[in-house]
């Protein structure tokens, strides 16, 4: 079962494995605290400082705020709305799971101390946010790289592609 | 069309050799031949793009004519997309804000015209090596491998189909031989008739708001804009250097480029003044690196597809001999 959550979290499993597996999960709770510690782990290992361990730690408190339903009928609605919510969660908690990894890869053949010295925020997802300037020096720098050609239009570029919005209208 | 002719000629000449024996091609010469088929032959395709975890599809059309190349890209997956190259404008067009944004000096490289014109210049900075034949989207390709000479850059495997040469593969490595990126076609069909009607984009999306590129590129050569990298890492030469205007911001941006035939970096120089949120470190996406500092009263920011220790580099050799 652990080998099963190991490949959720690295993104390995399809939808149609990944939906009764986060089910499973969230009825157990040992493998829910599996879920839990494997993040925390892989946080810790990345020296990640932000969401993914914040993100996790949010969820587990929402999951175990989740109420013991003793009277199913009356709050079945509140219930699945509730679910369809922490299944949202726990795909956005993969999906940063799975950057971050990224991030590790490649950050892992700088000298050690470089790591170590960085100030500005590891997760340039993040970085983008609090950051627009990191987000258009990539679009910009895009038009020169062929390996990121496509990302140019895609991840990037939906900042642009917001505020090309905000301006037709 | 005598081009084309005497190309497919010289195409199946080549693939004789190749059948007869793999040592007489150099991989040197491959590689050219990867280069120009992108370019004039002509084709249709599906291919797929990997980055991380993440799959982009997308479908290709090209050929070239009296009128020069054209390439229509459509992408398959997450936000509608549509690309059209007529030569070296670009289109591209975002069906769901009715926007067109046009370069009309376009020196993106799009899959599969990945490679530089200047195939000699890479042999400074990669040792090139003829690979295996594989076998992608159903054609027998062969490969050829450039392994980075030192640590400032990465790899690349490249394979070419062999009958006709078009890349049909383009993977980026690690040092540890890992894949980072890949292209790689899963359906192809080289030659045969193109519609054209479907390349003419200024009466498909007349109605809608066409933005233009708003960057002013200065000669490289000259340092126009004050700032350079003093010695630059082996193999990299400035390819372009321009001021550009960017969404946000009041002051105009440096925006330097280099490049070593492959891996190109990208610098940028802004005065702290107009700066809301200022950066410095180390950041990474996927095969990016992005390192940030400050310079006097300026944000240095150095992107690439090269490892950390090549953006910082570049960042610290930033200098501007007129302040």
């Amino acid at each position: 079962m652990s080998e099963q959550i190991s490949a959720l979290m690295d993104g390995e499993l399809g939808t149609a494995e990944a939906n009764p597996l986060l089910a499973t999960i969230r009825e157990n709770k040992a493998l829910r605290q599996d879920w839990n510690d494997y993040h925390l782990i892989g946080d810790v290992l990345r020296q990640t400082v932000i969401s993914p361990t914040d993100l996790a730690d949010k969820i587990s408190v929402r999951l175990k705020s989740e109420p013991t339903v003793l009277a199913p009928h009356k709050f079945a609605p509140r219930k699945r709305e509730f679910i369809a919510l922490s299944v949202a969660a726990s795909f956005a908690a993969v999906a940063l799971v799975a950057l971050s990894s990224l991030k590790f890869s490649a950050i892992d053949d700088a000298p050690d101390n470089l790591a170590a010295q960085s100030n500005l925020s590891s997760n340039t997802s993040v970085a983008s946010q609090s950051n627009p300037s990191i987000n258009e020096y990539l679009v910009a720098h895009q038009e020169f790289s062929p390996g990121t050609a496509l990302l140019a239009n895609s991840n990037f570029a939906q900042v642009t592609y917001t505020k090309q919005q905000d301006k037709a209208r | 069309m005598k081009y084309l002719v005497l190309g497919f000629v010289s195409l199946f000449f080549l693939s004789g050799n190749v059948q007869a024996d793999s040592h007489q091609i150099d991989a040197i010469s491959w590689l050219k031949k990867m280069e120009s088929a992108a370019h004039q032959l002509t084709y249709t395709g599906t291919f797929v793009y990997q980055h991380g975890s993440n799959v982009e599809t997308s479908k290709i059309t090209h050929f070239m004519d009296d009128a020069g190349e054209h390439e229509k890209l459509v992408m398959l997956d997450g936000l509608p997309r549509e690309t059209i190259r007529i030569n070296d404008e670009v289109y591209c067009y975002l069906p769901d804000s009715k926007t067109v944004k046009v370069e009309k000096r376009n020196t993106r490289k799009f899959f599969p015209a990945l490679l530089p014109k200047e195939i000699d210049k890479i042999a400074e900075s990669y040792t090139i090596k003829l690979g295996e034949i594989e076998r992608v989207a159903g054609y027998e390709c062969r490969a050829v491998v450039l392994e980075p000479k030192d640590e400032l850059r990465y790899g690349y495997k490249l394979c070419g189909d062999v009958t006709t040469a078009l890349l049909l593969k383009a993977t980026l490595m690690n040092r540890k031989n890992e894949a980072m990126n890949q292209f790689a076609f899963t359906h192809l069909a080289i030659g045969g008739q193109i519609d054209k009607s479907q390349f003419k984009p200024k009466s498909l999306w007349s109605k809608h708001t066409w933005q233009a590129d708003k960057s002013v590129v200065l000669d490289a050569n000259n340092n126009e804009t004050g700032w350079l990298i003093k010695q630059p890492p082996s193999g990299f030469v400035k390819t372009k250097e321009m001021k550009r205007a960017m969404p946000g911001k009041t002051a105009p941006v440096t925006h330097l480029v280099y490049s070593d035939g492959l891996a190109t970096i990208s610098v940028f120089i802004e005065p702290l003044a107009g700066m809301a949120h200022p950066m410095q470190g180390l950041s990474s996406q996927e095969q990016v690196n992005i390192y940030a500092k400050l310079f006097n009263d300026y944000q240095i920011t150095v992107i690439g597809e090269v490892p950390v220790a090549t953006v910082m580099q570049f960042a610290n050799s930033v200098v501007n001999p007129g302040q």
